[in-house]
């Protein structure tokens, strides 16, 4: 069985993510079931492109519901950039609700008109739980990954911001509730910090 | 660690499954194994890449599926990757590979590739390459088809043109400067990052970090790419991968100017 396994819901850039873990020798899988989410050890659920048709486009694969099944099971799942974002309750950027595993919102970037969108490019983060498994290793000062978003994630309660980054203010650039987690940055683009942040996910 | 760092980005010459570097566009000389020298950026913890085959679109070849993804399993960088592409189908099989954006140049020109593109990957993942030569009267225009054909259209115009086409960011290379190691059009770049909203990458001309820390730090590019600083070392052009260290790359912006625009 393989260590992760990830959401194929026709969205999202699971090959580089399948890549990276073959890189850190953990098998994966592509989940295109219900039975095969449901039967996962942990789990990915990528993300690109418009929050309305990855939401749109994860109902029509017919796997939302064993994904909201398997985040109730208490074994690990990460979302992946917009994946992240369908975690919370919905974005500005679309109408239809996202999966509300975790009290956050995924608001517009504040517009001064100054500010390039989407912020895309490699960035910092300041790690607010850093005790988190998905932080071992990576507290350091140069430790960085790649972004590319035009909406952000802003958490109703700082408990379940692991994460924070700074770009026209701050905001979650990962969140976490329990056993469900998000990062908003790309690990599987962000070389040896993107290798280490999966590899603590696959030892999760 | 709150700003964006700069981005300074390796750009990578192949064709037929060989690592090239031309000059002016032209003269191309042999390097070695494109997979190696991807391998090798990667081990130097490279923040970005872009691949391009300079003979697909004059050799009428659709691009290299399997070098494609020889290049996405051993790069865990953003990797952008060029030559050849002219459909929205071929886009969507290089950005299944694992790609995360592509560089359309020749294609750009129909008028109707980068909007389709755009709308069906988000801007985003669509980088246009704008070409330039001066012609002797010091006139700029963008040529097409690595450089073989000119439209006669001047840079910022054509960047403008693109932005509204739904590019989400621009590579504009001096052709006359390519491999020149003298440093970058600064003028150039100054003016077509000035024209649009979108990031530009700027290329053609570096030498040295010194270089690049001037175009990063007198015109609004968002990057700066080289091709031969990277690949070749000493004066005789000897083949040799390098990349700064993190720290270095963090110094070349100046603290004053702020965030890169």
């Amino acid at each position: 069985m393989a260590e992760v396994s990830i959401v194929n819901y026709n969205i999202g850039n699971a090959g580089s993510i399948c890549n990276m873990f073959r890189k850190l020798q953990v098998t994966t899988e592509l989940a295109s079931t219900p039975a095969s989410v449901l039967g996962a050890k942990r789990l990915i659920l990528p993300g690109i492109g418009a929050f309305d048709a990855c939401v749109k486009a994860l109902s029509d694969s017919g796997l939302r519901g064993s994904v909201l099944e398997f985040a109730a099971s208490k074994r690990p799942i990460l979302g992946i950039c917009v994946g992240m974002q369908m975690l919370t309750f919905g974005s500005e950027e679309g109408d239809l609700p996202g999966l509300g595993l975790i009290r956050a919102h995924t608001r517009r970037f504040p517009d001064d008109g100054e500010l390039r969108i989407p912020h895309m490019g490699w960035n910092g983060v300041r790690w607010q739980i850093p005790e988190h498994a998905l932080a071992a290793g990576l507290t350091t000062d140069d430790s960085r990954f790649y972004f590319v978003h035009s909406f952000r994630v802003v958490c109703e309660s700082p408990s379940n911001s692991l994460a924070a980054c700074t770009y026209g203010g701050e905001f979650s650039a990962g969140i976490v509730s329990a056993n469900v987690a998000g990062v908003q940055f790309h690990p599987e683009k962000s070389h040896r910090f993107g290798l280490k942040l999966l590899g603590n996910f696959a030892t999760s | 660690m709150s700003s964006l760092r700069p981005r300074l980005i390796p750009c990578l010459q192949v064709a037929d499954g060989e690592l090239l570097k031309t000059r002016r566009f032209k003269d191309p000389v042999y390097l070695g194994d494109p997979i190696n020298a991807v391998k090798i950026f990667n081990d130097l913890d490279c923040d970005e890449l872009i691949v391009v085959d300079i003979r697909a679109t004059l050799e009428g070849r659709t691009p290299d599926y399997a070098l494609i993804e020889e290049f996405a399993s051993e790069a865990f960088m953003p990797l952008t990757y060029g030559g050849g592409i002219d459909s929205v189908e071929q886009i969507r099989r290089i950005l299944g590979i694992g790609i995360e954006k592509v560089v359309v140049g020749t294609a750009a020109t129909d008028g109707k590739l980068i909007a389709a593109a755009a709308h069906t990957f988000g801007s985003q993942s669509i980088v246009v390459s704008v070409d330039v030569r001066k012609t002797i009267f010091g006139r700029r225009e963008v040529w097409i088809r690595s450089g073989t054909r000119n439209t006669g259209i001047e840079p910022c115009a054509y960047a403008l043109q693109m932005q509204e086409q739904g590019a989400g960011e621009l590579f504009v290379q001096s052709i006359d400067l390519e491999g020149a190691r003298c440093g970058y059009d600064l003028a150039l770049m100054n003016d077509v990052s000035k024209a649009v909203r979108i990031p530009v990458i700027g290329c053609g001309g570096a030498g040295t970090l010194d270089d690049v820390r001037r175009l990063m730090n007198s015109s609004r590019v968002a990057a700066a790419a080289a091709g031969t600083m990277f690949v070749m070392h000493g004066k005789h052009g000897a083949p040799l991968i390098s990349y700064p260290r993190a720290a270095e790359i963090a110094s070349l912006l100046d603290p004053r100017k702020g965030l890169p625009r």
